[in-house]
């Protein structure tokens, strides 16, 4: 099946608590559902997850083993923790090899440092397409080149080259990349400029206020 | 200023801020973030002070995103008044920030470039915050 192989565990006890225990103990709770079949709670070994996921696992077809079983699996979702950053939660989605699958895939802009020198930014408007493929013809990433662009130009989904057997499911007419004219300074004083006037109109009160209460600690004292 | 432009009542209670960022706690425009490490209450001053601090800083180039708005009014009473007769009148307007929670983004610069411009906003917050990279663009990084 998939090139990407990971071993889980079942897993009986669920809640609160015991999923505390078990990410402490370095495992994260998941479940696998779909096909039909009845969902299974799983835990996998987080440090084997994490190393999946930075080797591009993330939306490809995974082989999952557990209990002497062997599940084509993609990760539908990855909870993670909100300041930490580490795995929470996984749920995995058993396909068939033999049925399209939705899937996100990231875009990698290519050819940067051969563009036109016009002091333009680029502008990624999106980072990943939605596409409707076998599950064993999920692409890495779609490239996209940006070298012959200049300012005011932009890139669309329909402009990206879609391997073969992959429709993609984003709107054709999205914007993926633009080049914008850069951020000048100069407007940036100006705003500010405009700012500190208004806030000297409206808040002419709130500094009279300040003032008196100046005055009146001093004469307290 | 920041500032919401018609609000439903002038007055409101302080709240608590429990628990950690449900939402927007992702880089998703830019591809470097600046990130609460714990909760408080920012205010508009505060917001654009850390705004100025980071688009002077790089200049030119780039593109920056401010994520949260304040859109909840803090009131005091005025000075030397004695308790009672009623809530204090508005006074400034504040952002409720959880842990976790990204405030700015900040796209199109180099990373050291981001990351300096991110520190200079940082000192203008009264919070801890954290230098954080899009995950598909780099590991996190403590500042």
């Amino acid at each position: 099946m998939g090139q990407y192989q990971l071993a889980a565990e079942l897993r009986d006890a669920t809640g609160k608590g015991a999923n505390r225990r078990l990410r402490r103990a370095g495992y994260i709770p998941g479940v696998i559902y779909g096909s039909g079949k009845d969902n299974v709670n799983l835990q996998v070994e987080e440090r084997v997850l994490l190393k999946l996921i930075r080797e591009g696992g993330a939306n490809r077809l995974i082989t999952l083993q557990f209990d002497g079983e062997t599940r084509a699996v993609l990760i539908q979702e990855l909870q993670e923790h909100p300041v930490q950053g580490t795995p929470q939660h996984i749920d995995f989605l058993e396909v068939r090899l033999d049925e399209a699958v939705n899937v996100m895939v990231p875009i990698h802009i290519v050819g940067e440092a051969e563009r036109t020198n016009d002091g333009g930014v680029l502008a990624p408007a999106i980072w990943e397409v939605e596409v409707s493929c076998l599950p064993t013809d999920i692409p890495d990433g779609l490239e996209v080149d940006v070298s012959g662009l200049v300012i005011g130009d932009s890139l669309q989904v329909k402009d990206i080259e879609a391997p073969s057997g992959i429709t993609f499911l984003t709107d054709p007419e999205e914007t993926v990349v633009s080049v914008v004219t850069p951020m000048e300074l100069v407007e940036e004083e100006d705003e500010e400029e405009e700012e500190l006037e208004l806030e000297d109109g409206a808040e002419v009160d709130g500094a009279e206020e300040e003032a008196a209460e100046d005055e009146a600690e001093e004469t307290g004292e | 200023m920041l500032i919401p432009k018609r609000v439903k009542f002038r007055k409101q209670q302080r709240g608590r801020m429990r628990g950690m960022a449900q939402r927007g706690s992702t880089v998703t425009f830019g591809d470097f973030g600046l990130q609460a490490m714990e909760p408080g209450w920012i205010t508009n001053t505060q917001i654009e002070a850390a705004r100025i601090a980071m688009t002077r800083y790089i200049r030119r180039g780039g593109k920056v995103w401010v994520k949260i708005f304040p859109d909840k009014p803090v009131t005091s009473r005025p000075a030397e008044t004695r308790m009672g007769k009623g809530k204090g009148a508005p006074e400034y307007w504040v952002a409720v920030v959880k842990p976790g929670r990204v405030m700015f983004e900040i796209a199109g610069v180099p990373e050291d470039l981001a990351k300096e411009a991110m520190r200079l906003a940082a000192h203008k917050l009264p919070i801890k915050t954290k230098f954080i990279a899009r995950e598909t663009g780099g590991e996190a990084h403590e500042s």
